[in-house]
């Protein structure tokens, strides 16, 4: 798993690559908390490298959903290729995550 | 029927899901399912290796088993930690608002969506859950 953050006009670009499961989870979620403690409202998640998600992986996002909420902002995953995008719908985060093909789509929604 | 058994930590968790990756193949399973059955024994290795022996100072085992018959295959997990069924976790609730969401119960969840037939027993000190997947 590898993350890296990048940053365009106030949106913080967060991108995942690799597996995101039990093993790579604490290390994505510092990453990922920092980022939001440092206050920035704005969160696009590109998963477009991303191959594969687990449950552990799943919570490290619903973590990060939680904290950006009671700061109100926002959060919007992108990219997802098809094996990921079946486990957010096999557990029902395809309906509580904004989610967009594209990163320009997904640009243009903050 | 094929088995492994390793000691239950993370370090081991990918050999024994390339061993039932071996399995599922052998038994004709297309890319995609494999990749489903794989997440699904990864989510109940890693409920074994992170809660079935919390409460005792040493650290125990797991062991998964598997057998195909001409139309199913399925995998075995035993384990001697603390007593867990997995078919007793209620199922969560997928369409509550986020901020009220809680994680318990989904990797549990994820398996049930993906496997065909669960089963749990309680014997001689051991967990035994039993996960089925039909071609």
């Amino acid at each position: 798993m590898e993350i890296n953050r990048t940053e365009h006009n106030g949106i913080v670009e967060i991108n995942i690559s690799g597996r995101l499961d039990a093993a790579t989870s604490s290390d994505a979620e510092s990453v990922i908390t920092n980022v939001i403690e440092e206050n920035n409202t704005k969160v696009l998640i590109n998963l477009e490298n991303l191959t594969y998600i687990s449950s552990a992986g799943l919570r490290v996002l619903l973590v990060a959903a939680k904290e950006m909420k009671a700061k109100n902002g926002k959060i919007i995953l992108c990219s997802l290729i098809d094996n990921v995008k079946s486990v957010f719908e096999i557990s029902g985060f395809s309906i509580i995550f904004e989610i967009c093909d594209t990163k320009e789509e997904a640009l243009q929604k903050f | 029927m094929k088995r492994i058994k390793k000691k239950a930590t993370f370090e081991n968790l990918e050999e024994v899901l390339q061993f039932v990756k071996v399995g599922a193949k052998a038994f004709g399973f297309d890319k995609a399912a494999i990749a489903d059955l794989i997440l699904a024994v990864e989510e109940v290795l890693v409920n074994i290796i992170s809660y079935a022996y919390t409460d005792q100072c040493k650290s125990g085992y797991m062991e998964v088993r598997y057998k195909n018959n001409n139309s199913s295959y399925s995998i075995t997990f035993l384990d001697t930690g603390k007593k867990f069924d997995p078919t007793a976790v209620s199922e969560p609730d997928t369409s509550i608002p986020i901020n009220q969401r809680r994680m318990g119960g989904m990797g549990i969840h994820i398996v049930r969506n993906i496997v065909d037939n669960l089963q749990y027993k309680r014997e001689g000190g051991k967990n035994i859950f039993t996960i089925e997947k039909k071609k």
